[in-house]
This record gives structure tokens, sequence and C-alpha cells, in this order.
């Protein structure tokens, strides 16, 4: 396994900035602008319209992303431009090694521009200051990227690495029915990441609700708990705990008990907030933690010398009821190079490149070929963060993260800002 | 004629004045009175028109006693006003020291306090990180020294940040008030010995007040960044108890659909930040005409 460095903590850490913001939606189309004084009062009986009247996105009520008469995709056979290759990602959310195979296979330059949180991002492309051509959307944002013509519909010819290896869920899914727009990245879980050799004995599945893991364990081992840095994943968590499944609920009771769930734990486990659990968790200064499962999938290239890598778990419902998220590539509409952006893409779907990805990102690709087994075959993980890799059948069950409505969007800030500054 | 000919010369300054400050300052007002739009980006209103005061009015009413930006508020108010009179305690002997009494290491002493300006900020915070740590070298020479059960440094208390936002600006501090320190005619100080002043009245009667509007000016040099650090308090405490107010800002302004919100708090701190110029501007020109 490959040393890693801090780059998934860069990429985190705007992750995380980003997630504050997570599942960003709000202000479709200005009757429904939020004026500051106003409180957001959704109630769970409406039923919240998305961005341009769309429904919001859920695993089962998928969704159609419309095609506009002014934004068509490119015609098939087309030759590829010269380049280069204009890439808006993440900052270090892709192996190097990667990239350059493609600039290899294509005899193209990739030029890599990276950003820290998606409303920078998204305020970037939009303002049509900068031209890319590939971007790397959240699911929370597609509707309003798709809706406001940022991105341009794909032509699915160029993919082929779609339809033969990744998983037939993802190939046509639920947020983006029929692949108009985006094809798949990264998928994970966000879970509890603890040490067996700071909390012998524990394990979140032992617990009638696992959920509750940190508020019964939180309080003998104050100081030593942490939460994600993340709006979304955070009051999930709450949510989690009280027994409320529904992680987009836009109902206010559900969201005050996560919030009033969370203040507590603040007071009984003197909850920390970050998004470097790896770090935490490798250096023992944290033992318990609120994790994602790439994150700890890496963990153990963070410990410190001596450190035996069997020492730490992670846990997520092997049923697949637990949070669930992916994220995706999707081509701008101001593209220069709609051809060469649709071939990366399709790069990016290749097995070989997807296993060489993993092994700097440690974030799964829902490829068919990529299993826990295989992964633990190469090598690439150990044994026992097995659990950190999902297979397609937990993944169809999976609690997702989509889009709100606009005043669940405000529901959702308010409430975390309370528990932030509890 | 020549009046105006001089009057001239401060056409650079005001340009710069616009540009840099008034400019920006319209920009944050703008967008506290704006919206965002369907991609969540923030759309400032430029004309007063079409000003939505909402987050304004939220922003302020949340900032007083009882609001929900309250803990953030007293917190700030709470940190800052500790950290500058640690800065004081800490600061003003130093530059005491070095501005009359170091001789010939005069020049060396000023280059020492100069030095950690050369690393930057956020490395130095990390590296508070490394020495406070529950079994960082703090703890390990308390253990030393004897004290069994030394205290969780990084267990998110308001001592942690005060101390790390102490260490993080003091320089600021320390060289304004050693350069006003460093002008202080000696005569004058002679004079008031001369006159019968024990050195304790002397330093009492002279050095502090002629001193006063340099300490002013690095209260304001320490005190304006600390007010908006947010990244501080997020390495050494990363807990909610511990929130300030550029944490709040941070919060809003990162992402989601209260970005304005998040301009409506700066314009929260710019307030709290224009009584304190004035006091500032009030008292230097009384001690500019005190002393002239």
């Amino acid at each position: 396994m490959n040393r890693s460095t801090r780059r998934t903590f860069i990429r985190r850490a705007g992750m995380a900035a980003a997630s504050l913001t997570l599942p960003g939606l709000i202000e479709a189309c200005g009757s429904t602008t939020p004026t500051g004084g106003a409180s957001a009062t959704a109630s769970a009986s409406k039923t919240p319209v998305g961005p341009g009247g769309l429904p919001l996105a859920r695993p089962y009520r998928p969704v159609t992303l419309p095609i506009y008469a002014d934004n068509k995709a490119i015609a098939s056979g087309l030759t590829p431009e010269k380049g280069p290759l204009q890439f808006y990602n993440w900052d270090a959310y892709i192996n190097p090694d990667v990239v350059k195979s493609f600039e290899k296979k294509y005899g193209v330059k990739v030029e890599i521009s990276t950003f820290t949180t998606i409303d920078e991002a998204v305020a970037k492309i939009s303002s049509g200051a900068v031209q890319f051509d590939v971007f790397v959307p959240e699911l929370v944002f597609l509707e309003r990227l798709a809706v406001g013509k940022v991105l341009q519909p794909l032509n699915l010819t160029y993919v082929p690495n779609l339809k033969a290896n990744v998983w037939p869920s993802l190939a046509n899914p639920w947020y983006d029915v029929g692949s108009r727009y985006t094809v798949p990245y990264t998928v994970y879980t966000t879970g509890i990441g603890w040490r067996t050799d700071k909390l012998p004995g524990f394990d979140p599945a032992n617990l009638s609700n696992p959920w509750s893991a940190l508020w019964v364990e939180g309080p003998k081992i104050s100081g030593k708990v942490g939460l994600l840095d993340d709006q979304h994943e955070g009051l999930a968590m709450g949510l989690l705990h009280n027994g409320v499944t529904d992680v987009n609920t836009e109902n206010p009771a559900d969201l005050n008990g996560a919030k009033n769930a969370l203040i507590n734990l603040v007071n009984t486990a003197n909850l920390k907030f970050d998004t470097n659990e790896y770090q935490h968790l490798a250096d023992g200064s944290l033992w318990l933690h609120q994790a994602w499962s790439g994150d700890m999938a890496s963990v153990p290239t963070y410990a410190p010398q001596g450190t035996k890598a069997s020492i730490f778990r992670y846990w997520w419902p092997t049923d697949g009821r637990g949070p669930i998220d992916n994220d995706t590539f999707g081509v701008l509409r101001g593209a220069k190079n709609p051809v060469l952006a649709h071939l990366f893409l399709n790069h990016l779907l290749d097995v070989k490149q997807a296993f060489n990805n993993f092994t700097f990102l440690y974030y799964q690709q829902p490829l068919n070929a990529m299993t826990p087994e295989s992964l633990i075959q190469k090598g690439y993980i150990v044994p026992n963060l097995d659990t950190t890799i999902i297979r397609e059948s937990q993944f169809k069950n999976g609690l997702v993260q989509g889009p709100l409505s606009d005043r669940g969007e405000v529901l959702w800030e308010n409430a975390w800002a309370a528990v932030k500054s509890a | 004629m020549t009046a105006r000919y001089w009057r001239g010369f401060a056409l650079p300054g005001v340009a710069w004045l616009c540009l840099f400050v008034v400019v920006p300052a319209y920009a944050v007002l703008a967008m506290a009175m704006g919206r965002v739009n369907l991609l969540l980006v923030p759309i400032p209103a430029w004309s007063p028109a079409t000003w939505n005061p909402g987050w304004v009015s939220k922003a302020f009413s949340g900032a007083l006693p009882g609001g929900e930006y309250w803990p953030a508020v007293r917190n700030t108010l709470v940190y800052v006003t500790a950290s500058l009179g640690l800065c004081f305690a800490i600061g003003y002997p130093v530059a005491y020291y070095v501005a009359r009494h170091a001789k010939r290491t005069k020049t060396l002493l000023v280059v020492l306090l100069v030095i950690p300006f050369w690393v930057s900020y956020l490395l130095r915070m990390l590296a508070w990180i490394g020495l406070l740590s529950t079994d960082g070298y703090v703890n390990k020479l308390l253990i030393d020294i004897g004290i069994a059960h030394p205290p969780n440094w990084l267990n998110g208390n308001a001592y942690s940040v005060i101390l790390a936002l102490v260490y993080g600006y003091i320089p600021y501090f320390i060289l304004p008030v050693f350069a006003g320190l460093d002008r202080i005619d000696r005569s004058q100080i002679e004079a008031a010995r001369d006159l019968g002043a024990t050195p304790f009245q002397a330093f009492m009667r002279v050095t502090l007040p002629l001193s006063r509007p340099s300490i002013l000016a690095g209260a304001a040099l320490v005190v304006l960044p600390m007010f908006g650090d947010y990244y501080t308090n997020d390495l050494i405490s990363a807990s909610p108890r511990t929130n300030m107010l550029g944490n709040e800002i941070n919060l809003f302004v990162q992402g989601g659909p209260e970005k304005n919100l998040g301009a409506a708090l700066v314009l929260v701190l710019m307030a709290i930040l224009l009584v304190l110029m004035i006091y500032y501007v009030v008292q230097t020109a009384r001690d500019a005409r005190r002393f002239a």
C-alpha cells in the first residue's frame, strides 16, 4: 500500500467546507427566496419541489433531468480535439497517474484546476469567466446544474465503460435516469470508526441502535469523540440516533430533535468537530469518530510507526440502511473540448484506472470488479477494514443524501449553525 | 492656489481608500442585502431600491444577548479582551526592556522579535497542537515536575484558544509599542527624576502616558485580526463551545442557502470594530493635541 499523504485531508477539508452546504439547494425561482427573517416551517406533509419545478430526486422517486433545445449533446463519431483538456476538480481528488495515462493514450495535455468548496466552484463556472471541460458535480447540486444549463447532456456512445463496468444501479441512477448528464465517480458510506486498543469490546453492532454509539460510549470517554464537521452528515447522525431514517427530512420537529441530540453530545462527551478523522484516529487523539468509508480505508497509512493496522474498525450496517453518497463526473456546457471530455469520463471508468485511482484516494468507484475481496487480495486495504467497501446489494438500501427544497435547505443550515455554536 | 496644490497630494490616498475600503465595504453591504440565485451563488443588491433587509435584521437581532449568534459574539468579545490584556501584560514589559534597557543587544532583540513573522501563522498554530496535545511536550514537562494529571489543553477550552491568539498576534503588539517607547525623549524622564519623582512615579506619569498612542496602535493591530479569526479556534479547540463570530461567518459564507446572512454577520463585526475604531481615533486625536 502506498503511503498516503495529506491528499485526502486536503480533499476532505474542502469537502467539509463545502458540505456545510450539503445538500446545496435553495432559492429556485425567486418567489421563495429566503429573506433572513422568515423562519422555515416546511412540513413533512407537503411534498417539496426542487429547482426548476423538478421533483426532489430520491431513490424511490427517480428523476429524469430535462434536455433543452438550446443545450444538446454532441454528435456521435466526432474526432477528439487537440486539447488541452480543462479539468475542474476537488484538490487531490484523482490519482495523477490516472491523468497521465490519459494524456499518453490520446496525446493531449490535461490541465487541472482545483477548488475547495462546491459553492466556490459553481460560482466560478456560472460566472462564465472560466471555461472548463470536465467537472465533478455533487448529487445535491445536480438538478440546479442541469436546470441552470451549466452542464451539457452526455452522448454515451463515447462512454462504453459506463454500461460495461459500472454497477447497473448507477449506470442508470435515480438522480439522473438514463445518465443524461453524469457518470458516477466515487461511492462512500458514512459510519462509525474506532480503535480497538482504546475501546476493547466496543462494537456499535452490539447496541440495540448502533447509531447511538456516540451517545452511549461518548460520556465515558469525554473529549475523545468526534463528529464530521459537515452539516448533512452531522445532523443525519442525530436523526439516526433518534430513530429517524429519512436523512432528507424537512420536518422541523425531526431536525430539532437531531439538533438537541447533538448539543447534548457536545455537553456530555465534549464532542469535537473536524473532517480529518483518519488522522485523529490514527494518532490516537480521538478514539471514536463518525467517519467516511474512504477515510477509514486510509487510516492505517496515517498511523505512526509501531501502530498495528489491525486496531482500526469501521462500522456501517451490513443491511445497507446507513448514509451513503456518490460523486459524479459531468461535461460543462461551455466545454471547448467536449469530445475529449467524454473520452476522459470513459477513461475514468476503466477497471484498471479505477484500481490505480483507489491506491491514491482510498475511495471506491462503483465498478462490478471492485469488491472487498478484490481490494484485500490486491493488498490495497487491510482485512479488518473490509467494511469500508460497499457492494451494490448494500448500496441499493442506502440512505442517500438527496437535494432539499428551498425551505429545507434553510432549516438544515440553521439547525447545524445552532449545533455549531452550542 | 498653493492650498489646492498641496491638497492634490491627498488624491492617491483618497483613490486608494475608495478602491480598497469604501467599495469593498459597500460590496459587503450589497451582499448582505442580496439573495442567492438558482445555483446558490450570492447575488449582491447594488441598488438600495432592491435591498432585502431580512438578513441584516436577522444578523443584528441575533447578535444581541439572548439571540442565536450571541454566544459567538460573547465568546469573541471575551477572548479578544482577555487576549489583549495578556498581550499588554506580556508585550509591554518586553517592549520596555528592549527600548530602554537593552543596549548593544537592542538590534539583535528586535530581530528576534521579528523572526516569528517568518513562520506562517498556520504553521505556528499547528505547532501548538503538538505542544499541547495530551502526550505533548507541555504535559510531559508538567508530569516531570510532579503534576500527575496535567490538563487536557486541546479539550475545547477557552484558555487554550486565548493562549493561541496571544501567541499568534503578540509580535504585532510589541513592535509598535517598542517603536513608541524608543522614541520617548529621555530628557523628559530625567526631568521627572530631577523634580523628585521616584522611578515608579516617573514611569506612571511620564513614560506610560507618552507611550499610550503606541499602545493603542498595537492594540488596534492585534484586535482587528483577532475579531475575525476563526482558524485558531478551529485548530486549537474544534468545539462549538468556543465558537467565535469568525466561525459563524465562515459557516454561512462557505456554502449553503444563507451566504447573505454571512455577509450580514460581517456587518455586525464591522459595527463592533467601528465602535472601537472611533474610540481609537478620538483617543489618538486627544493625545496628539496633548503632546503636541
